[in-house]
């Protein structure tokens, strides 16, 4: 069961500089890079125009973005250890708001939302995690809807530096990643920890929960995507294939795939079921990939019924959209 | 004990570069001696006043200083010229010290200022020149530490208009060179590197002529000692396939004598008209870059100081994203610390404040983006890699090849 992948289409120079961040809406593809502008850019016209700039988002560059499951909420975070917060209204982001930035906050990292955009969990350098809530509210002044955050709570890893953060589709697990190579499952209404999984020895780069929850991906500088029960915790799949450092994963809408992506610019699909590489994509120059994303389907079964696609960002400048040879669903 | 009185304005010119100081030092030492004869005076006036007079030393140190933007950029001053248009604002303030004072530290720093005043006199009559290191260790227990020194030379100098040269006191020398033919005195051999010729970076730079370098077709600027000895071990000077070149180290930041004496030496190539690039070999982290920068940037804090900044050096390396897809090389960097990654945040912002923007393009044939990239590369993975990560034989060639490769390719762009 061999899937095949063509290169669609590139949009070159989306940015001058690196994608660090990327992520995307059933209509959009959101990327942040080391210049300090936000693009937005179409993925429903074949053509992949850009729709939107967000001019200066963040000066010394962007490395992580993030969006929720509605699509209506999208945070980004710069270099220099700020925040912001945009949503999504008549068409287009709008600045909502910044993270406050509290003394002593620590250098913030990862950043997660929940489903419904309502809170925002990110990680530190030095180990803890602060999770926000979210609330819209009306600016009297402007008129403008904004969103504000409240810190809500904050607990320790004991991992060091948060290097990625998830939340499970169901709300119910958020899981940290670290240097160590451990990864912390925990509740999210409780904070307390689930599980600590069994460790990669090397640092763990991307981590992400299955649609359906019931699994957690890892991968980092070991070069190997361990697959954990969530419930468990116990490991139920090593994938081995890549080379180099893994930076980014995905899993696809329904949870029979997983994409992954390294630095040195390989992008690879893997069968959940059979445990098997079975597509390889490698960026012509061997650049390193930062970040890689299945592109969302609407809502509607002819929407479903279109091919696989994902998007990769990275060294360059670059972005790269994929999708699947044969249309099928 | 400490006025903060004043806090005059003063335009003050950039001094001229430095090959200009060693024939004109005349007029600067004399501005010395009347400054210290003019202290002496009043300190033996006040001592002959009844009951007593107030017997002290006025010396200005700087506060802040406010390069005025354009005029001092590297782009448009030649080196070897005065740059006439270049100015700064300099504030400072007066401090006086008096004896016996009215703490016993303030009579301490009375003693520390006159013993360095002697010194400074001597070496000036004697026609003589001391280090920062031979004043502290004539009178250790006085001094009690070596900034002490320091930081009194750099007040004496700024308060009497005058370069440290002028006073005669230079730091003492810590750069290594290797690839110049000087005189069979200078030479000497260190441990375990038979048939090698490297030698101290003297501040006496001139013996220095066009000729001793003319043979030169690059050089090289190392960060690390243990780098430095691996390409002497290897002969890199003579072997490389860009023929001759100079390698020199300062051992880690550099210190004044040896920007001075790469300085010289490219105002030297200058005036015959010889090519001669300069590349720099550094660890690919926060402090490494930070030499780089030291190197190729104008020097702020002391204005009284040569402009020696080489803003022609080349970055050769490390840069960390040529390594990204190596998994053996990217296994041997070493963790970012929380100290390291405050400060590449911070000279990530500083040279994006100096250069009005994050990142100009992908960085080919512009070293300044290539580093802050390489910035953002290692606060993403959290890593920095050691010069020694790419010196593997198994790398093509290892350190030497991949230096050869670099500067072969730096002089295409």
């Amino acid at each position: 069961m061999s899937k095949q992948y063509l290169a669609q289409h590139t949009i070159d120079d989306a940015h001058q500089t690196d994608i660090f961040a990327i992520t995307a809406t059933p209509a959009q593809i959101i990327t942040g890079s080391g210049s300090p502008d936000l693009k937005v850019h179409s993925t429903v016209q074949s053509d992949f125009p850009q729709e939107q700039v967000l001019k200066d988002a963040h000066p010394l560059g962007t490395h992580h973005v993030t969006v929720s499951a509605d699509h209506s909420t999208l945070v980004s975070v710069g270099f220099g250890s700020e925040a912001k917060i945009w949503r999504f209204s008549d068409g287009i982001w709008k600045s909502a708001g910044d993270l406050p930035s509290a003394k002593k906050a620590g250098e913030l990292w990862a950043v997660a939302l929940d489903s419904e955009g309502k809170y925002l969990v990110g990680t530190t350098y030095d180990g803890r995690v602060n999770v926000w809530e979210l609330a819209r509210v009306l600016d009297e002044k402007s008129g403008e809807e904004k969103i504000t955050a409240q810190k809500f709570v904050e607990w320790e890893t004991r991992g060091g530096f948060g290097l990625a953060v998830d939340v499970s589709p169901d709300n119910a697990m958020t899981a940290t990643s670290h240097p160590s190579g451990n990864i912390y499952l925990f509740s999210t209404s409780t904070t307390r920890l689930l599980h600590s999984l069994p460790t990669q020895s090397a640092p763990v780069r991307t981590i992400k929960f299955s649609p359906g929850s019931t699994l957690l991906a890892a991968a980092g500088d070991s070069t190997l995507i361990s697959l954990y029960d969530a419930k468990s915790g116990e490991t139920v799949a090593l994938l081995r294939g890549h080379d180099s450092w893994i930076t980014s994963l995905d899993w696809s809408y329904t949870g029979e795939y997983l994409v992954s992506a390294s630095l040195d610019g390989k992008v690879k699909i893997w069968s959940v079921e059979t445990r098997t590489c079975v597509c390889t994509m490698t960026d012509g120059e061997g650049r390193g990939i930062w970040g890689v994303k299945w592109l969302p389907k609407g809502e509607t079964s002819s929407e479903r019924g279109k091919a696989e696609r994902f998007v990769t960002g990275g060294n360059g400048g670059s972005v790269g959209i994929y999708r699947e040879a044969s249309g099928a669903s | 004990m400490e006025n903060d009185a004043d806090s005059d304005m003063l335009d003050v010119p950039l001094p001229p570069g430095p090959s200009r100081h060693f024939n004109n030092s005349a007029y600067e030492n004399s501005k010395v001696l009347t400054f210290i004869n003019n202290t002496i005076d009043n300190i033996n006036a006040a001592l002959c006043v009844w009951p007593h007079g107030e017997v002290n030393v006025v010396l200005k140190r700087v506060k802040e200083i406010e390069h005025q933007r354009g005029t001092v950029n590297n782009a448009s001053i030649g080196h070897g010229q005065t740059s006439k248009n270049a100015k700064m604002k300099v504030s400072y303030r007066q401090m006086k010290y008096s004896w016996p004072g009215n703490t016993p530290d303030e009579a301490w720093r009375f003693t520390c200022i006159l013993a360095i005043l002697h010194e400074i006199n001597t070496a000036i009559l004697s026609n003589i020149t001391v280090t920062k290191r031979d004043i502290y260790y004539r009178q250790p227990e006085l001094f009690r530490k070596q900034e002490t020194v320091d930081r009194y030379i750099d007040d004496i100098a700024f308060t009497c208009g005058v370069t440290r040269k002028d006073l005669r006191v230079t730091a003492s020398p810590k750069g290594l060179l290797c690839g110049l033919a000087l005189t069979a005195n200078d030479i000497f051999e260190p441990d375990n590197i038979p048939g090698a010729r490297v030698q101290l970076v003297s501040s006496d730079l001139d013996d220095i002529t066009a000729q001793h370098i003319s043979h030169l077709r690059w050089i090289l600027v190392v960060e690390k000692e243990a780098s430095f000895k691996t390409l002497v071990e290897k002969r890199f000077d003579t072997q490389c396939s860009l023929g001759p070149g100079l390698i020199v180290t300062a051992k880690g930041y550099p210190d004044l004598n040896t920007h001075l004496f790469l300085r010289h030496i490219l105002d030297l190539a200058r005036t015959t008209s010889q090519p001669l690039p300069v590349f720099s070999l550094v660890d690919c982290d926060p402090d490494g870059l930070d030499i780089h920068r030291c190197y190729s940037t104008p020097p702020r804090p002391n204005i009284h100081e040569a402009d020696a900044s080489i803003p022609d050096l080349h970055w050769l390396g490390v840069d960390i994203i040529e390594w990204l897809g190596e998994k053996r090389v990217m296994d041997r960097c070493l963790t970012l610390t929380k100290r390291d990654r405050g400060r590449a945040r911070g000279i990530l912002g500083r040279m994006v404040e100096d250069d009005g923007e994050a990142v100009v393009g992908m960085g080919i044939g512009d070293g300044r983006s290539r580093m802050k990239r390489c910035l953002q590369t290692m606060l993403m993975l959290g890593v920095k890699a050691e010069i020694q990560a790419v010196d593997d034989e198994a790398v093509g060639g290892g350190l030497c090849g991949w230096l050869e490769r670099g500067m072969v390719e730096a002089r295409g762009y």
